[in-house]
This record gives C-alpha cells, structure tokens and sequence, in this order.
C-alpha cells in the first residue's frame, strides 16, 4: 500500500541548473540591487522541433541563410499573420556597439520596434570553425534536431555530433535588458546561431538604445558529466539603436462592464494597432474575491462576430500585471488588423479549468 | 532585511522553489524563467512583508503567479496540445510522478503544498486565495483520483 506522505519522492533534488539559475539570480540582486535581471523566455523546445519538422519552406530559408524577422514569424510560429505594411518597417541596417567576445561576435542582423514590442533577428557568428554554438536551453545530450532544421532527419545526441566533427560546444544566450522576452534560434549551416528576440518595450522614444546582454559559455566534462564551465563565461553587452515606427491607431472603451460570474469589472479595454500586432490591455478590477479565486484567475479573450477566438498575435503575451490587490492588467497581442474595430466582444474564462465565463460587447472610440 | 540575508533565506528555500514551480511548469526553462522574476518580485517588494516569519509563505505565493503567467503566457504561443510529456526526474518515483502529475492543476497544488511542503489548510487557502473548502474540496478529490489511479481505492493512506 502506498502512503501519500511518500508525494515528496516525486520530486527528486532540483537539478544543477536550477540551482545554478537560483544562485546567479541572487548575485545580480546583490550586485545591481534594485535594477532588473536580463530574463528570458524561451519557446518550448519541443514545440519548435515539431514546426522545424513540419515546416519546408522555413528549411530552405536556413539553406539560403536569410532568416529575418518575418520569416521566423511565418516559418516558426503557428498561426501567426501581420499586415503586408510589416516588410516595409523592418530595419535592416541597425546601428550597433560592442558586439565582440573571444569566442564569437553578436550582431543584429534586423529589426522592428512599434512602440509595444521589439522582435530582433541576431547573429551569433563564432570565431573559429571548431565552435559549436547551442542556445541558452539546449545540452549536449539533447538530440541534434533541437538545433535548428538543417539537422532534420539526423539522429544521436549533440555531444556526439560535437566529437564525430571536432568541435568544442558552447552554450549561448541573448536577453533585452529589462524586457521579459521570448527567444527562438536556429543554426545555420555555417555555424552562425540565428536568434529571433521579442519582448515588450513600451516607451515613447523615437530611437530608442536597446541593451542586449549576450553571453557564452563553453561546456566541459567534469565527473563523466557535460557541465557549464562559467569561470570561461564570456559576454558582451550590445547597444543597438532602433528606430520607433510607432502604432497606427489606437482605440478605447467606452463602458466599464461587470463580469458577475467571475467577480470582476472591466474598466478598461485599450487597442493599438500596429502592421505587427494588435496590442490589447484590459484592466479589470476584483469586485467578489470569492468568486474571483473560485475563477483561479480570470482571464480574458476576445472574439469575432462569429463568436470564434480571435488568433494571436505575433507579439507574445504580456501576461497579468498587477497594479494592487484588486486592480490587474491584461496584455494581450492579438493578431494584426487593417483598421480597429468600433466594438469588441470580450469574454472571461479561468486558465486551470478552461471554464468559459459571461460574455460582453464594448463600444470602442 | 539585507541582500545576505535575502540571499540566505532563499538558498533555505532551494527544494521548495523547485517542487512548487515543477508542479506547475514541466519545462526547465520556463522554472528557471518563473524564479528569477519571484525573486526580483520579492526582492523589489520586500519592504511590503511586514513580518519575516512569512517570508517563505509570501515567496511562494509570488511564484505560484509567475508560474500562472508563464502558463499563460505559452497557452497564447502554442496549443496546450503541444506540451510534452513531463518526464521524472532522476531518482524520483515514477508510479506517483505519474499519478500525481495526471492530475489537474487545481487538485495538484494544494496537495504538494500539504503533504510536501507541510502547510495548513488555513495557510493553503492564504497562499492560493481560495476559501479553506475549496482547498479541502480539491484535495479529497486529488486524493481520490490518487487513491484509483494507484491500482485501486485501497491502496494509497492518507493520514489526514
């Protein structure tokens, strides 16, 4: 008979890099006390390998070497649609600073800011042939497919590949300073690791500097084991001067609405429009906290006139910013539109338990 | 509270901080992405904990919502299909990683938070900000589902 106090065995110990991430987290406080840690979000892993499979078109853009912005977004992303307008915004002459380590140079290769979000496409090209460059959440025992799709179809680990060819394995990562972002990579067939960035960066600038930390470091066998060695870590922090295209239009609600089934009132709904993505906010505040936790955190969508999910956007979601106890924000990217509508049709539903909640429309001017 | 202190007080946390993001989030790097932004939270708003003593209850209430908007977060990326199977880890129980991990969330949380992590209902209810039946409500029915999927209703002890 099993006991249920046995739960705790499910777990096992947390493994090296979480602690490694914990204990780096922790020295960046300490160091840069109340400034923002470089995070970054990452695409699941898995999830890409199974649109690089299925995705030709998006392999013999690697073959040819010219993956941009728009490119990752159609060949990697599911679903994801922007207006013809996005080719014309896309800058690919971007002024940058400090884009050189001992062990390969970073280089933005383009890149559009809208006022909402950045989406970068970045090199990261090594200086000697005898370097493999992984991305920051691959090992050396994964499988060779989870580098990109010019290894489609191979079989056996990287480490076996890195031996079979000689070459010395490094783990690579970019981040936006102070934007949480969502990153996806490839390699390339001659060894350049293709990094597509996105984050939120909301600010007013027309030419904003944007501080990408770019960080490498080489893999080497301790106890039997692969393990980062991270006194060898080499970075570099790259400046690059975006130019601020800004959003087209911008509309907003004119009713609050009282979503009894779920606790809250919509205050607010805010659209902008850019050729990338429809930018949503909803700010919603907690009117019954018994119904509200019994929601285990609403969330909302919006949908068509049909009463069908409008897609995402090619922005990720900016999630649930708090502002206090009762009072929360909702950042949406819906995908891109032509003109914004006069009214939206918003419903809440719970995350856990996929529950669909009342329904309401929202004149917007 | 001084950065030492913070620093110290969370390294006591480490294999909490692991089990409560890996209940919610199978991908590494989405835990890895969860803590440092409960961490930053925390050490940013550390002057709103009034009292010290709570300072592990008020750290896990922060991850859990980082866990919640990074769900989230990838439900708006890819379908929740896409997700791949969660493997145990090494050296853990695979019969009851995979029991506990087939259930839902809802039921799952608040049972790693009692039997693992040691908390009271009461401080369950606090931490998830549900009402104190509805966290006794999920967890009989986690255990239930535990109990059947276990190879029969007898066969799982509960000492509650």
């Amino acid at each position: 008979m099993r006991n249920i106090n046995e739960l705790e065995n499910v777990f096992g110990q947390a493994d090296d890099d979480f602690v490694d991430n914990v204990h780096h987290t922790l020295a960046y406080l300490q160091k840069s006390r109340n400034r923002k840690p470089v995070r970054i979000g990452y695409y699941r892993i898995a999830a890409v390998i199974a649109i690089i499979c299925v995705l030709s078109a998006g392999t013999a853009l690697a073959l040819s070497n010219t993956w941009g912005i728009l490119d990752f977004l159609s060949g990697r992303r599911l679903d994801v649609e922007v207006l013809p307008e996005a080719s014309k915004i896309v800058q690919t002459d971007v002024p940058q600073e400090g884009t050189q380590t001992d062990v390969a140079a970073f280089t933005v290769r383009e890149a559009v800011y809208d006022g909402q979000s950045v989406y970068i496409v970045l090199d990261v090209k090594p200086s000697s042939p005898d370097y493999l460059l992984l991305g920051p959440d691959v090992y050396p025992s994964d499988q060779t497919a989870s580098m990109g799709p010019i290894f489609n179809g191979g079989t056996g680990t990287i480490a076996d590949y890195a031996q079979e060819n000689h070459k010395e394995m490094l783990q690579t990562s970019v981040g936006i300073s102070g934007a949480n972002c969502s990153i996806d990579y490839l390699l390339e067939e001659d060894g350049t690791l293709v990094y597509m960035i996105e984050g939120r960066y909301e600010g007013d600038s027309a030419a904003p500097d944007v501080e990408l930390r770019c960080v490498a470091v080489p893999f080497v066998i301790e106890n039997g084991k692969y393990t980062r060695d991270m006194d060898s870590k080499k970075d570099t922090t790259l400046s690059a001067t975006l130019k601020n295209t800004g959003t087209q239009e911008s509309v907003i609600s004119t009713e609050p609405a009282v979503f009894d089934d779920c606790g809250v009132r919509v205050d607010k709904i805010t659209l902008k429009s850019s050729a990338m993505s429809t930018y949503a906010e909803v700010e919603f505040t907690v009117i019954d906290e018994e119904k509200y936790a019994e929601t285990d955190g609403i969330l909302f969508e919006f949908l068509d006139s049909y009463g069908e999910r409008i897609p995402s956007g090619a922005a990720s979601g900016g999630g649930i910013v708090t502002i206090d106890d009762t009072h929360y924000i909702e950042k949406i990217s819906l995908q891109a539109t032509e003109k914004l509508p006069s009214e939206v049709i918003l419903r809440g539903y719970s995350y856990l338990d996929k529950d669909r909640y009342e329904t309401h429309t929202f004149e917007m001017k | 509270m001084t950065s030492d202190e913070f620093a110290e007080r969370i390294v006591a946390m480490m294999q909490t901080l692991y089990r409560v993001s890996y209940t919610q989030l199978s991908q590494s790097c989405d835990r890895d992405e969860a803590v440092q932004e409960c961490l930053y939270k925390a050490w940013e708003k550390r002057q709103q904990l009034k009292d010290e003593r709570y300072m592990q209850t008020w750290i896990i209430r922060i991850l859990i919502n980082e866990c919640h908007n990074i769900q989230r977060k990838r439900e708006r990326e890819l379908p929740m299909e896409e997700l791949p199977e969660r493997a145990a880890p090494t050296g853990a129980d695979y019969e009851l990683h995979d029991a506990l991990f087939g259930l839902e969330e809802s039921q799952r949380l608040p049972l790693v938070l009692y039997y693992v992590e040691g908390y009271s209902v009461g401080e369950i209810a606090k931490i998830l900000h549900w009402p104190q039946g509805t966290v006794k409500s999920r967890m009989r029915r986690g255990r239930k589902e535990l109990k059947k999927t276990l190879c029969g209703e007898d066969s799982l002890s509960c000492e509650t």
